[in-house]
């Protein structure tokens, strides 16, 4: 029932289309795409780590970039070959300064990364506890690990609410 | 593992049980298994399977109550692709509201405890790719305009008179960004 769609092609696709303007930037002397880094978040980001929980989603993807305009346009064409949508409040998603990032693709102009899921988790559970109080309760009830702990004291995550 | 996240746990184990019961309700299955189906949403819930016939719309809500990404979806769903959904003659208020709101391009209203900002970005997506309903809107003109939009209409080509004020409207929005870059 789950397909997980082509992530990795997705960024790889990128990489190729950078490198292609790229060479047609130097020959017509315009400033060319440096490289850029996207981290992977949200529902996506726990199906990447194969995590044992009931996920659903959308045909979103909540992603956090520093490319340009251009890039960003890129991305959102090749997903949409892909019947996915990129989230365009992906900059606004917080994440714990404690997040560990995952090499997911690593070419010559873009790096993407993957969030570690306690720390998607803990994001979900603070700015988004409503829509992801199911998610939460899984986690709790199947153990959830020390750091996911330790994340919720921290950042003060009222776990009493999913339970 | 402290006491308290021993607590936490046992607790949540009951929580996540009356979960994995409404996971195995009918209308919970089929609504998912249509949303699935429709490519709108994906899951790893054992035991989902493609739904292709309508469902109940008051099984689509309850579902929603259980998956609150279905109910985010549901106003788009409701005005873009409402063959998803079998309709009851009689709609609920809230579920009429909303789908006015989008149509007539309303100040949106939040639909069973989720916001515009976040059922409103689904409205392009789902069915046809990048539309939005269009509005209803009435102008006053004078005789000499609907003589001039009648004349466009026929030297364009367009297909309507909207489809001139369309054209008319885009050229005169780039003419003024060109104009306004310094």
């Amino acid at each position: 029932m789950f397909c997980m769609y082509n992530l990795f092609g997705v960024f790889s696709a990128l990489d190729q289309w950078i490198a292609r303007e790229n060479v047609r930037a130097r020959v017509e002397g315009v400033p060319a795409h440096r490289k850029c880094t996207i981290r992977v978040l949200g529902q996506t980001a726990l199906l990447l780590a194969e995590v044992d929980l009931a996920l659903t989603t959308t045909q979103d993807l909540d992603a956090y970039a520093d490319y340009d305009w251009a890039v960003q346009q890129e991305l959102e064409r090749l997903l949409a070959k892909e019947g996915k949508v990129l989230d365009p409040h992906g900059r606004e998603i917080w994440m714990p300064k404690e997040t560990q990032y995952a090499p997911l693709y690593d070419g010559r102009y873009v790096q993407a990364l993957v969030a570690d899921p306690d720390a998607v988790l803990i994001s979900k559970a603070l700015k988004a506890p409503d829509k992801n109080e199911a998610l939460i309760t899984e986690y709790l009830a199947k153990g959830a690990s020390d750091r996911f702990f330790e994340l919720a004291k921290r950042h003060a995550v009222d776990l009493e609410r999913f339970v | 593992m402290t006491r308290t996240q021993d607590d936490l746990e046992a607790r949540a184990r009951k929580r996540h049980r009356a979960l994995v019961r409404k996971h195995r309700d009918p209308r919970f299955r089929k609504a998912m298994g249509r949303f699935v189906a429709e490519g709108l949403l994906q899951t790893n819930i054992e035991g989902i399977r493609l739904h292709e016939k309508p469902v109940p719309l008051d099984d689509a809500l309850w579902a929603g109550g259980v998956e609150p990404r279905i109910m985010e979806l549901l106003p788009a769903v409701l005005v873009k692709k409402p063959s998803l959904l079998r309709l009851p003659k009689e709609l609920p208020d809230d579920v009429a509201e909303v789908i006015h709101a989008i149509r007539h391009g309303k100040a949106a209203p939040s639909f069973r405890g989720v916001s515009p900002e976040q059922y409103l970005p689904w409205v392009t997506v789902v069915g046809r790719k990048g539309k939005s309903p269009s509005v209803l809107k009435s102008f006053r003109f004078q005789h000499e305009d609907v003589l001039r939009l009648s004349r466009l209409r026929e030297n364009l080509p367009a297909r309507s008179d909207t489809a001139v004020i369309r054209m008319a409207l885009e050229l005169l929005e780039t003419h003024y960004q060109r104009t306004d870059t310094p």
